[in-house]
Formats: structure tokens, sequence, C-alpha cells
């Protein structure tokens, strides 16, 4: 097992290689450059300038010896748009709202989903269950962005309770969270809850469950002891991927709620052709998925005795 | 699952579908702002505002609450490439840097006239300013300015802010075609920027003609004479900056990295650029011009969704935003909303650049069928909602001997277009054009219009949705032929505009690849033109030249249209200004008490 | 080197993580016959498929359907409110919305379903290849699968369209085609593993071994019961994987990226509706709608065949 655990480590260093050279050759496929502006009124020799500090004028497997001599420092270049400012300066700061935004909406879909999903199979066909199975559709057949729009409409414009865009002192500020996390959360919420609803329904008619009525134990006892905990293995093994792709899908969110994280970033980095940037966020976010994939495979393994890693 | 079960989740689909409606159709009429109601008749029944000796005006907020927070949404809300004077390039630069550094010159935002800033007086031949010959500027400086570190501000600062933009290393030089009067400009666009010895020979160039005669006058030599020399001298690219203070910072000056260190001569100075997201400007306290700033600090925030900015506005996070184009017939019909809008003409017309050396557009009769065949009223009052106003001419109407008139050709005709077609391609094989466009939903209404008028005249029109970076590259390498663009006037003397379109520009602000021998004579004749009827003469004559060999197919004046809350007041209006703040710096501006 | 135990469930956040332990049935005529006849007790996944059968109707005959072309822009009709004359509305640009939903129907489809082709034949040729190709393959095609699985892959999609929209392909399809492409590109992951997962299981089962102690070839081991006992998990999830490439394509249209106009499509409807949702709630309430009936549809359809294939999850 740690045999294991190391090579799939030592593996993520090949894969993350290979996304560099991927990213590079893509981003720089692209057309356009960082120092082409979208207006008029620019400089040729300024851009030529500027290009030429960036090593932008070179061959691209020269830019690539560049970046990669960098990167193995851990530098991750300067930053394009904001000359001046390196990526590790600019990643420093925006990592926080992406962990905030995907941790808070992790916990969100997790609460919500597991809750609704217990409370509708042990409440079978009654009016909870309606509502969380309703909920469950619904949340699952809003795209976020649309969920953004119509609470940033309700909550933030018309009853302005809540603020339509990331306040500047966001971090420490709860108000800021409640609109992103609930427009990105909806849908893994509603997953959560349909894949707990099914499970508990498969445990409660297990056999065991059936020997525990039968002994006479309480029925919360046995909702909680036997059924719940058993029924959230699978829930539990499935949050991983979602926690990952949270936080690497939320870009859209940040960008709908002007929130400075990396997701935002990202998108922007694009739209500038902001090289460093792309390469970074990129590589950051890969990293997360290749973490929460082995945190997963390892996951499986601690639940399931029956798989074994050699 | 239980059948009955499923058959609820059905059920509970379409509530939630009825539920997205009523979400929705609460948003429809969720404008109407209370609370800013009673703010703007609180405000609004406050007699006009007195200045107090130094302090702020008598209906001002305390000073504690002097803050604004705007997104500039008019300019793009974008974020600065540089604050550097002498680097910027854009409107939603110039913004900012007019409140960090002074110009010798500015306008005056009614008439247009040109007002001392930096300088003492406006120099003329009457009162000694420019020799007789038209070439020599002597400016006396306005005594006891200080910069922002408490030093004085000597004309020796504004030599070397105006020899600085020539520097094209260090500076972005965007405006760096209009300082090109000056003599030694020509020699110094042709140096080698990387030779080592590059700053030396530029600074040399300028030894006898941009010279420091005492601590308080300042000698301009010009190569020619020039009627809009004076105007170049309002542009942020020959502010003053302070030699030691770019020196220290590197190549730090004018980004976020560096911002908050910039000694600066305006009202204000930068508090912090976080980047990707604000800039706080706060008040300068050596400032001695005019009156201090009365707001304490302001923030740009950058956002470029103009419906998130506007969205934020009325959760109460920005005093001023954007009005978007869709939004403006309901707003305008606002009670409360309609008193807290500031309307008002861009100096300047929106145009649709075409590149003129490459099929069709090569064809100037095409040209003029495609400008014939677009029907600009429909345009200004479907696709923007009357928030641009139908205009054929590439001058706006405040530009000195601009004549509308010789535009007529220009004008929508379906007659004439059909006509014009038939003389550009008399067989009917014509090419398919492509308009790239950014991707925002008013612009491609303007495109999917833009396209069903022209197929009228059998042009058929291929839209592609792009990003600005593309839309660049593409024109820029004779790719997509089109570029929906305009031209805002940096100031109002005519050689501001028709200089873009002449050989010299391409590669720079002449997008369409214009060029005209004919054209580009009487351009430089004009400039060098003293007599005003003299020059007015040249000035039609080349207006006539471009009537009939277009450059570019105008379509619209853009007004710019911002809500700013009831309670930030000292905001004057001109029809001479492109930046939101129609008095050049916010330092007149400030929070009423509310 | 194999890291993952056969059949081990994938990982993923769609529907194909619940089928991860769905063991293939043995093949014989009747188990279609059987799971036809389930699926069609189930009403809700019968309502699912005619509601998809509907909208592929539609879509296939916009021009007959759809009351006015989907480009012709009514002037002075702007963001109008529905009337008998425009049931739906119109949008920013003055076209009927009605219209526009019909044959945006016709490109948000064609995007779930031929992204689903693209995965599938990846999918299958990469999960067969690595489960039947020998181990040094196997080894091969699974490393190449983590890279593209660890590649972000909204934002993936993202570059590689950009990319491929300076191409002579981004014309094709009005720039669908460099969109299905994408999607597609990165979207094969998961079915790959998972045929792989299903066919190293099958490979242990009685039917096989005793298929290959008759001494049939490899290739008629593959075709003949592989494949086909494969089938019914691949159907499911790609069931599943049509309306999430439709959210894909739609919330890449949010941001930007997607079709040309004046071509339709619900993401990019809705996209333009927002630009003036203060105004007026229709042109985006429309849009939001066709996709929120796609999505479950294509959900209740999906849960059908989930069920019908594999009895032993009811």
């Amino acid at each position: 097992m740690t045999g294991y655990l190391i090579r799939r480590l030592l593996w993520i260093i090949p894969v993350l290689w290979s996304i560099t050279l991927i990213t590079f050759l893509l981003m720089h496929a692209v057309k356009g450059g960082p120092f082409e502006s979208g207006e008029t009124k620019a400089s040729t020799a300024a851009r030529d300038a500027l290009k030429a500090k960036y090593h932008l004028d070179q061959p691209i497997w020269v830019q690539y010896r560049y970046y990669m001599e960098g990167l193995v420092q851990g530098d991750f270049g300067p930053d394009l748009a904001t000359q001046g400012l390196s990526v590790n300066e600019l990643l420093s700061r925006s990592w926080k709202p992406t962990v905030v935004l995907g941790v808070l909406t992790t916990i969100y879909a997790t609460a919500l989903g597991i809750s609704l999903g217990i409370l509708a199979a042990t409440r079978r066909n009654s009016v909870i269950d309606y509502l969380s199975v309703g909920f469950a559709t619904i949340g699952a057949s809003t795209p976020n962005f649309v969920l953004g729009i119509m609470l940033v409409l309700v909550f933030a414009v018309k009853y302005k309770l809540l603020p339509a865009i990331y306040p500047s002192d966001g971090l420490t500020d709860w108000h800021a969270w409640v609109l992103p996390v609930i427009a990105l959360g909806s849908l893994p919420a509603a997953y959560i809850a349909r894949l707990t609803r099914a499970s508990m329904l498969e445990v409660m008619t297990q056999d065991y469950i059936r020997t525990a009525r039968a002994k006479g134990l309480r029925e919360g006892a046995i909702v909680l002891r036997h059924i719940v905990r058993n029924a959230l293995i699978p829930v539990i093994t499935a949050i991983g991927p979602i926690a990952a792709t949270l936080v690497t899908g939320s870009f859209i969110i940040e960008y709908f709620f002007s929130i400075p994280g990396i997701g935002r970033a990202y998108v922007q980095a694009i739209l500038a052709r902001d090289y460093p940037l792309i390469m970074a966020t990129t590589l950051l976010y890969a990293l997360v998925v290749a973490v929460a994939n082995l945190t997963v495979d390892m996951l499986y393994a601690v639940i399931d005795p029956r798989i074994r890693y050699s | 699952m239980s059948k009955g079960n499923r058959w609820f989740l059905l059920f509970s689909a379409l509530a939630s579908v009825t539920l997205v409606a009523a979400v929705a159709c609460g948003g429809g009429t969720s404008s109407t702002d209370k609370t800013s109601t009673a703010a703007a008749g609180g405000g609004g029944t406050t007699p006009a505002a007195t200045t107090a000796a130094g302090g702020l005006p008598s209906d001002a907020a305390p000073d504690a609450q002097q803050v604004l927070t705007v997104n500039d949404g008019t300019t793009g809300g974008a974020e600065p490439n540089t604050i550097d004077p002498q680097g910027v390039a854009y409107t939603y630069e110039v913004s900012i840097v007019q409140n960090l550094f002074d110009t010798l010159f500015t306008q005056d935002p009614k008439t247009s006239a040109l007002v001392p800033m930096g300088a003492a007086e406006v120099p003329t031949t009457a009162n000694g300013g420019i020799s007789a010959d038209g070439l020599t500027y002597t400016i006396k400086l306005n005594p006891g300015l200080k910069w922002s570190d408490g030093t004085p501000i000597t004309a020796s600062d504004w030599v070397y802010g105006i020899v600085r933009g020539f520097d094209l290393t260090v500076s972005g030089a965007g405006y760096g075609g209009f300082i090109t009067s000056i003599k030694g400009a020509a020699a110094a666009a042709k140096l080698d920027t990387k030779s080592p010895t590059y700053k030396a020979d530029v600074a040399a160039l300028f030894k006898d003609t941009v010279v420091a005669v005492d601590p308080s006058t300042l000698k301009i030599v010009i190569a020619a004479p020039s009627a809009s020399f004076l105007y170049n001298l309002t542009l942020p690219i020959t502010s003053a900056v302070k030699q030691s203070n770019v020196e220290a910072l590197k190549t730090n000056f004018g980004l976020a990295a560096g911002a908050a260190q910039m000694v600066t001569s305006g009202p204000f100075t930068v508090k912090e650029w976080v980047a990707k997201d604000h800039i706080t400007l706060q008040r300068s306290d050596t400032f001695a011009r005019a009156h201090k700033a009365y707001l304490k600090e302001v923030t740009f925030k950058f956002i470029e969704d103009q419906n998130q900015a506007y969205n934020a506005y009325q959760a109460g996070q920005l005093d001023e935003a954007a009005v978007p184009a869709a939004l403006f017939p309901q707003v305008s019909s606002d009670a409360s909303l309609k008193s807290q809008i500031h309307q008002e003409e861009v100096f300047g017309v929106d145009w649709i650049s075409v590149d003129r050396t490459i099929e069709p557009w090569k064809n100037k009769d095409f040209v003029l069928a495609v400008s014939q065949a677009t029907d600009r009223d429909t345009i200004a009052k479907d696709v923007y909602f009357n928030t641009r106003k139908a205009w054929n001419s590439p001058c706006a109407a405040a530009v000195v001997a601009c004549d509308p008139t010789i535009f007529k050709t220009y004008a929508f005709d379906l007659t004439a277009a059909q006509a014009s077609i038939k003389k550009a391609y008399p067989n009917g094989n014509i090419p398919t054009v492509t308009l790239e466009v950014p991707n925002d939903p008013t612009t491609k209404a303007l495109a999917t219009t833009l396209q069903s008028q022209w197929s009228k005249i059998g042009v058929k029109t291929n839209i592609v949705t792009t990003d600005q970076k593309t839309l660049r590259a593409d024109m820029k390498s004779h790719k997509s032929g089109t570029q929906l663009t305009g031209w805002t006037m940096d100031f109002a003397d005519p050689t501001d505009l028709w200089s873009i379109f002449t050989t010299a520009q391409i590669g720079g602000n002449n997008l369409g690849f214009y060029s005209n021998p004919a054209y580009d004579k009487l351009s430089d004749q004009q400039d060098a033109t003293l007599d005003l009827t003299q020059r007015k003469t040249l000035l039609a004559q080349l207006q006539t030249v471009l009537a009939n060999d277009p450059a570019n197919i105008p379509y619209a004046v853009r007004l710019r249209i911002q809500v700013f809350k009831p309670y930030v007041k000292g905001l004057t209006s001109s029809p001479f200004n492109w930046a939101v703040f129609s008095d050049q710096t916010l330092s007149d501006v400030y929070i009423a008490k509310h | 080197m194999t890291h993952e135990a056969a059949g081990a469930p994938p990982t993923t956040t769609t529907g194909v993580a619940v089928l991860a332990d769905i063991a293939a049935a043995t093949a014989t005529r009747s188990l279609w016959g059987d799971a036809l006849h389930r699926l069609t007790r189930n009403r809700l996944a019968i309502l699912g498929a005619a509601v998809i059968a509907v909208m592929a109707v539609a879509a296939v005959f916009a021009p007959l359907v759809s009351p006015y072309p989907y480009q012709q822009i009514f002037p002075g009709k702007i963001i109008a409110d529905p009337t008998l004359a425009h049931p739906f509305g119109t949008t920013l640009a003055g076209q009927d919305t009605l219209a526009r939903i019909i044959y945006g129907a016709r490109n948000s489809l064609a995007v779930g379903v031929f992204v689903q082709f693209i995965i599938l034949v990846i999918g299958v040729a990469v999960g067969g290849g690595a489960a039947f190709g020998g181990k040094r393959l196997d080894g091969l095609l699974m490393r190449f699968t983590d890279i593209v699985y660890a590649f972000p892959d909204l934002l993936f999609v993202i570059m590689l369209q950009q990319v491929l929209s300076g191409t002579r392909l981004g014309g094709y399809m009005g720039g669908l085609f460099v969109v299905f492409l994408a999607i597609g590109f990165v979207g094969w992951v998961n079915l790959a593993r998972l045929v792989r997962g299903q066919m190293l299981s099958l490979r242990e089962r009685d039917f096989v071994i005793a298929a290959e102690a008759l001494g049939a070839s490899r290739i008629r081991i593959f075709l003949r019961h592989l494949l086909p006992n494969t089938l019914s998990p691949v159907i499911v999830a790609l069931t599943f994987g049509v309306p999430s490439a439709i959210f894909t394509e739609a919330t890449l249209s949010f941001i930007g990226i997607g079709v040309r106009p004046p071509l339709a499509d619900w993401g990019n409807m809705i996209y333009d509706g927002y630009g003036a949702v203060l105004a007026t709630p229709w042109p985006i309430f429309f849009p939001a709608l066709a996709l929120a009936i796609t999505f479950m549809s294509f959900q209740f359809l999906g849960d059908g065949l989930r069920d019908a294939l594999d009895p032993r999850t009811r």
C-alpha cells in the first residue's frame, strides 16, 4: 500500500509535466499575444520592447525552456497583464477566495444533500420526500449561472440584502459568500441528495437492518447506527471528486460574482493571453484533480477491504 | 423509487419552472429603489454648495464619509495596463491618471478653450509666449505647486516628463503620435531602442528644444508651425513626473507593484492598487493648484461586465455605474432612477473600421454601398435603445470645422446603395464580408442587424464572435477586414481626429490601413495653417476627399449614460469630455450629507 | 501496474458513478427484450423519451415547425413580451424567441449527441484497447488517460476551443464543430475507465473463460461477448452524458464561447437575455426552461434505462 501510494504520488510529476507541455503549445497556438491591445492608441516599439523583455520574441522551445527553468525553482514567472507583479504574488492572493468558495460550497452541498437524502429516505412518500426529490430535480437541471442570475436579482438588486459582486473585504465578510455558494453548490447538493436517498433505500432493505428491527432496537438507533452509517459510504467517496470539481469548476461563478480567485484569473488570463498565468492556473488545477483522484482511490481501499492495491 | 414518487418528481419539476418564472418576473420590476428615492429627496433639497475656505462644501458629509466607489463603466471599467502618464494609451487609464498628474493645460469643460493648469497662463503671440515665427513657446509655470512628497515642481520636472514621452522603451508611448510637433521628435522616432545609449540619445535630441530656462520657465521649440500644438500639452504624456521617483521605482513606476510609491502632482495619490480588483486613490495633502480634493478616497472597481456593475450599483456596492443599453428605456422612465442619470454625448464617433487594402473593402464604391445600406436610425433605436444617436460623419459635430453635409454620400439610402454596389461589382459577384465582434449581447445584436441590413443589397456577412485580442490580431493581419471601433477626441482641435487617417498612422491608430496621398497632404497642411479661415478651407477640402474615398463607416455618436447615487455632488457636465467625470479631475466631487 | 481494482467505481460526479458496480448480465436475447419491457413500464422514463423525441423531431424539421426563420429580425420589436404573434416574445436582436428555441434545439441537441459520439468512439477504443491489448498497452493508455483526466476539463475546453476557432475548422457548423471536438476530447476519460473496468471483470466470468477454452479468437470474444455485455452501462452513461454536454456548452456560451450569430443555441440565448434581464425576464426564461426540460428528460430516461438494464438496483 505505501509503495503503491509513493508510486502514485511520483506519477503526478510526469502527468504535470505533460500538462505543462500541452498547455504551453496550446496557448501559444491561440491567436493574439499579451501585448496586442484591443483598442487603438498603442505604439509598436513599446510592444516590441515588452515582448523582448519577456522573451516572447524568441522561438517557442526557448520560451518553454525559460519557463521550465523557473518552474523547477518554484517560480511561475512574471504576470504579463500586471507587469511588475509575479504570478506567485498573484496566486498567493487569489488562492484564498477560491479555497474558501470551494470549502464552503462543499460543506453546503454535503450538509444539504445528505440531510435531504436522509430525510427523504426515512420519510418516504411524505411531503418532505417530495420536496427534497423536487429540489434534487430542480437543482440538477438549473445551470449554476442561471441560478446565480436569479439569486443576484432577488437578493442583491431587489431586496439589497446581499452583495451582487465580491466586496473588497470579502474574505472576512460572510455576506460575500451566501449567493456564490448557493449558486455553485446547489447542483452537487442535488446530486448528493439523490445519491444518499438511493443508497439509504438500498441499505434499508438489507437483511441486517431487518435483523436489527427484529432484535427490537429503537428506530432512531437503527437509522443512525446502521442505515446512515452504511449508506454514507458511497456518498463520502463521491465527495472527493465533487470537491475537486467545485474548486476547478468555480470559474464561471467567480467570473459572475467578480470573486478575485484563481478561476476568474484563469478566464482573464486566457482573454489577455497572459501566458505564465494560464500555465500556473492550469497546473494548480491539475494538481488538485490529481490529488483528489488519488485520495478517492485510497479512500476506496480504506472503506472497502475487498479492494487491494499493489 | 415508487411510481407515485416519480409522478411527484415530474410535478415538482413543473413547479420549479413556475418558480423560475416568478423569480424572473420579480427581477423585472426590481429597479424601483425605495431607499434611493428617500436619499434623492434628501440630497435634492439641500441648497447649492458653497465652498468654505480650505474646507468641504457646506452640505458635504463629514470628512470620514468622503469616500467614493466607482466602476468607470463608460470607459469600459477595465483595469489600467499602467498609470504611468507617459505610458497610458486608453481612456480608462486616463480617467485615473488625470487625477494623479497635472498637465500644463487643460480644456474648459464648457468652451473647450485652453485653461492653464501646471502653467501660469496660456502662451499667445500677444503675451510673448509664442515667438513671431510661431516656433518657440515660452511657458511660465504656475508658482508654488508641489509634488505629493512636498518638494516643489520645477521646469526641469516638466522637461524630464515631456522628453520621457519620446522614450519608447520606458513608456508605452500611447499618445506618442500626438507630440510629434516638437523639434527632435522625428529624429527620436528613428533611434535604435536597443542601443545601450538610447536614453541619453533621446535626451540629447531635445537638449535645445525642451529647455528649463529657469525653475519657473519652460521653453519648447517645435519643428513647424502647428495650430494644435498647445492642445497636445493637455495630454497625459506631457505631464511632469519626478525623475528621482521614476528612477527609484524603475520598471514598477506606473504598475501595480509600484503605484503606492508614486510621487504625483495632481489632487490625488495612489493608496493601493490591488491587481485585477481595484485601485484606490487618496487625497494629496500637498496639492496647491486649487483647493484640495474634497474626497478622501476614490476607489475604481474593475468590472468589465456592465450588467454586473449595474447590479452592484443597485445593491449599494457602487456609487456610480454605466447603464446597460437594454435597461435605458426602463431606467429613464423610472421616477427615482431618472434623477440619478447623468447623460452626455461622448465627444467622438463610433464607426466600422474597414481594411482598405483587401477585397472587397479595397473598392471604395463597395464601402460607400455598405455605408448607404446601413440604416443608422434603426440601429440607434433597436440595438442601442437610443443610447446612441444615428450619425454618418467621421467627425463629431463639436469638432472645429466638421461639416456633416459633406458626408451625405455616406447616409442611409437604399437606392444609392443599389447603384453603388452595381458600380462596385457590375457582374454581381459580391464577395462575402466578415464582421468580427466581441461576444457581448448588444454588439452581437448590432452585428446581426448589420448583416440583415446589408443583405438587402446582396452583401453576405459572416459574423464571428471572438475576444478583443483576436479581433485586434485579425485586423492587423488583414484577416477580418472589419473592426467595430471609433474615435473619442482627446481635445477639440481637429488634428486629433484627422491625423489618424494618414499613411503615417498605419500600424498605429489608422486601423483600416487607409492611404490617400491627397489626404495626407491636406492633413499636414491644415495643421500647419495658423489662420483659422484658411485652415477651415483646407479642412473642408480634406473632408471632401474622405467623403469620396471613405476610410470607415461611421454609424453613431455614443451617449455616456451613468447613474450616480444622489449624494454624489460636484459633478459638472461637458460636451468636450470623454472621461467619466467631466471636470477632468475628481477634486470638486464630494459626498453630500445623506 | 494497474492501480485500480477491476470494477472500482470511476471517480466522477456524473451518473456514471452510480453505475459503477453494475455487472453485466449474460448476453441473451431476452435481456434486451426484458429491458425494453421494464423501460416501457416506467412512465417517467417514457415521458422523458417522448419529450426528447418531440424535441428531436422539432429540431430536424425546424424549418417546417418554426413560425419564423431564426435569423429574421422584427424592427421595433426588441425584447418584446410574449404576444400571439411571438408566443415566447422576442430577443435582444429583435428575433422571435420561439423560432430561436426550435432552431437552438438543433444546435444544443447536436452538441449533446455528437459529443457523446466522440466520447463513445474514443472511450471504447481506449478502454477496450487497455483491457484487451496486453499489459503494456494497458499501462500506456491508462497513463494517457491519467494525463487527460488531470486536465481541468472545462478550462481545457476553453483553450482548445480558442485554438481551434482560429483554424479552418472554426467555421464549420457556425463554430459548433470545434465545440464538439473540444468537449468530446476531454470527456471520454470516464467512459474509457468504465469500459476497461467492465471488460476486465467480464474476462474473469465463466462464459468468457468457456469461450476461450473452446478456442474462440480474441477478436471474436471481444466482439461477441465483451462488447455487447459492456453496452448497457455504456448506454446509460451516454444518456446521462448528453445533458451534461449541453450544460457544458451552455456554460461556455455564457462566457462568450460558442456558436456564431445569427445561429441560435440555448446557452447563448440565456447569455444574451442576461444583458436585458432587469428589463424583461422572458428572453432568459424560455431558453432556461428548454434547457431544464431537456436535462430532466434525459435524467428520467437515464434513470429508467439504468433500472431497466440492471434489474438488481431496483
